[in-house]
């Protein structure tokens, strides 16, 4: 217990009381004597529109990143689980489904850069079957740049949804199924009456998790776009980053990462009370 | 009740990470001057990009053959890209955990000695009997030299030769019109050829594509070192780029495009000119064999007549505040410096020496090389924004207002006075 304890406190406690403290400090690291200023780094990012503009795409992103991976998770694991596809064919859909999880941040993003490239695949493609008539420009326009890098995390993020909900499903027991038919219950029935109630659950737990790491997500959104062009992909993450090691302001930075922190706390808290709830 | 406990502690603990994430990590860079403990034996580490861009076995022959010349002294070698290198030293210096000897350039050299990071190499100059005026260039910060060029890379005009001719431009265009009626003819949508590129991205800012063009015909940003936007070189530039972008000669995607891609459109053959680095030309050697083309310099507005300016970035040298080992780790510098070995490294990446004794080998026999070398010397060598506080900061700031232009969101006027205003918050 006592080396769990130490463990925690160096590598988890300790930088996370540091970025408390930084936080109400005037410049830290930049200047040798830093001053308490209480709540006036807050104060500062509220007033930046662009950090409000930041909290915008950030709650956007994630909310529609933990959807989309929720609804396409429990699809390709029902998929497996159906038995309507057959053996071999399941483990290669399982190995293909889960690919995009295999690949780093920067991997998918390279990957991803080249095809939607102005002189990419995707855009020869649109283009030679006349869906568009100009090059779209993915990644450049402010009105799909968001949507672009969503999609990319939607695609980089469902699988660790679909290999959880994958285990649940087959945790359920054949007897529920097998009684819900007896009883005359159709394919929506079942699915409505046994599946989702046994993986509620699961389902609570990975979406809240999910809702916590998109919230933090930086490498897919730094890679791609680095939150422009004109602010249109700016996430907290990226914000949070700029202020640090870009402008070297990190009690600013500390500041939007606490932030960050207490809105993930709540998000757990959510989650508690309604674990108290149910039992 | 165990659960919650349990599931409480894992949410937490998610939460912890996030937040952990904010604050100060030394990263790679172990503390500097960790030297062994026994005897005279002295570990030096050398924090740089350069190993990466370089080929292999390149840094690491160098260094086996210093320790020939000072045994005792081994030397560590730690290796990232640019970028990374340049993050993990920002947090090394931040928590005085920077390597002894750290590969740096004017974008964080100010940044560096402000945070009280890097050591006053003037003092070790002189302990040493160095002698500063074999250097090209000097560059100090309140009259102390801070950071040692090694190398200095130029950024001329890359030129196809035969989407020139087949769009029937006989002569490589000396003037902005020039460029312009050049820029018409080669641009074809259809055919997914384009004049040239402007990646003006905001993640890493690091070519000259915009402000080579000011640069050329003698403008500058600054005047004294304090901002000096409003004026009418700085209009009639921003009015440049903007009928560019808006004719449709420049690449698709800009907003967002980096200088990789940029050098792989003109690889291609998707654009008929670009501007960047001198290093670029063996890249493009090896991966389009087949292409043809040729150097140039940067055009210039109508009626210029005085000494064209080159934009141009370097590889420098610091050494940590924080080193044990700062006489050492001098001796490492000074090596890099030695007129043979500076020819060789500058040979290797396609660089110009600096030091002023210094011939890279790659002038000799090629045409192409032997052009570049010569706008080098007939050009001024332009480094504004090295060596200003928060340099990155300051392009990253030029690039969003650049955006903000050409997407239509902003006039001339407005984008001078929103440069002039954040800058002059920066440099006052």
């Amino acid at each position: 217990m006592a080396p769990t304890l130490v463990v925690m406190a160096v590598m988890m406690a300790t930088p996370v009381v540091m970025v408390f403290v930084y936080s109400v400090l005037s410049n830290v690291v930049m200047e040798a004597n830093s001053e308490f200023v209480g709540p006036a780094n807050f104060g500062t990012l509220i007033a930046d529109p662009v950090f409000r503009k930041a909290i915008g795409n950030t709650l956007i992103f994630t909310t529609v990143s933990v959807t989309l991976h929720l609804l396409l998770g429990l699809g390709f694991a029902m998929m497996l689980n159906s038995g309507l596809v057959p053996r071999l064919a399941t483990a290669v859909f399982r190995v293909i489904f889960i690919l995009p999880w295999v690949f780093t941040a920067s991997i998918v993003v390279i990957v991803w850069q080249l095809l939607l490239n102005p002189s990419g695949v995707v855009n020869y493609l649109l283009t030679t079957l006349n869906v568009v008539d100009q090059r779209v420009e993915w990644f450049s326009n402010p009105d799909l740049a968001l949507l672009t890098v969503i999609f990319i995390n939607v695609w980089a993020g469902y699988p660790f949804l679909m290999i959880s909900l994958l285990a649940g499903l087959q945790g359920i027991p054949a007897d529920l199924y097998e009684a819900a038919q007896v009883d005359g219950a159709g394919p929506w029935s079942r699915f409505f009456n046994v599946t989702l109630p046994q993986l509620k659950p699961i389902i609570v737990a990975m979406l809240m998790l999910d809702f916590i790491w998109n919230m933090q997500q930086f490498p897919i959104v730094w890679l791609a776009t680095g939150g422009g062009p004109l602010n249109a992909t700016e996430t907290i993450a990226t914000y949070t980053y700029k202020l640090a090691f870009s402008r070297h302001e990190f009690s600013m930075a500390a500041a939007s990462g606490v932030i960050l922190f207490i809105v993930s706390m709540a998000v757990a808290l959510v989650y508690v009370r309604h674990q108290k709830a149910r039992d | 009740m165990q659960r919650r406990l349990a599931m409480m502690a894992v949410f937490g603990g998610a939460a912890m990470l996030a937040l952990a994430g904010c604050a100060s990590d030394a990263g790679g860079d172990s503390p500097a001057g960790d030297a062994s403990a026994s005897g005279d034996a002295v570990n030096l580490q050398f924090s740089q990009w350069w190993e990466v861009e370089l080929d292999e076995g390149v840094m690491r022959d160098l260094m086996d053959r210093f320790e020939e010349a000072n045994p005792g002294v081994t030397v560590e070698l730690i290796s990232n890209p640019y970028s990374a290198t340049v993050d993990l030293q920002t947090a090394a210096a931040a928590t005085g955990t920077l390597a002894d000897v750290v590969a740096i350039n004017g974008a964080s050299v100010y940044d560096l000695k402000t945070q009280g990071a890097i050591t006053n190499l003037s003092t070790l100059m002189d302990d040493a009997g160095f002698d500063p005026g074999q250097l090209v260039s000097n560059d100090q910060i309140d009259g102390a030299t801070y950071m040692v060029r090694a190398l200095n890379f130029a950024y001329p005009m890359y030129y196809n030769n035969d989407l020139l001719s087949e769009a029937g431009v006989a002569e490589l265009p000396e003037t902005r019109d020039e460029f312009t009626a050049a820029a018409d003819a080669v641009t074809d949508p259809d055919g997914n050829v384009y004049a040239w590129s402007l990646p003006i991205n905001v993640q890493s800012p690091a070519g000259f594509d915009s402000q080579s063009w000011l640069w050329a015909s003698g403008g500058r940003f600054l005047e004294d070192r304090k901002p000096n936007f409003e004026t009418q070189e700085i209009a009639d530039w921003l009015e440049f780029l903007k009928a560019q972008y808006d004719a449709g000669y420049v690449t698709p995607g800009a907003f967002t495009q980096q200088e990789q891609q940029k050098v792989e459109e003109f690889t291609a053959g998707r654009t008929g000119m670009m501007n960047g680095s001198l290093a670029h030309i063996g890249g493009i050697r090896d991966a389009n064999p087949d292409l043809d083309f040729t150097i140039g310099y940067v055009p210039v507005e109508d009626g210029f007549t005085g000494t064209r300016g080159l934009a141009g970035a370097s590889w420098g040298m610091g050494i940590a505040e924080n080193s044990e080992h700062k006489a050492e780790a001098w001796k490492l510098v000074e090596f890099i410096m030695g007129t043979d070995v500076n020819s060789e490294l500058a040979t290797e990446a396609t660089g110009f020496p600096g030091n002023s004794e210094s011939v890279p080998g790659y002038v000799d026999g090629d045409p192409l090389y032997e052009l570049a070398f010569e706008v080098y010397q007939e050009s001024e060598f332009v480094t504004e924004l090295e060596g200003l506080p928060n340099a990155l900061d300051l392009n990253r700031n030029l690039n969003e207002n650049l955006v903000r232009l050409l997407e239509g969101e902003a006039t001339i006027e407005e984008t001078q006075a929103s440069l002039q205003e954040y800058w002059t918050g920066v440099l006052g």
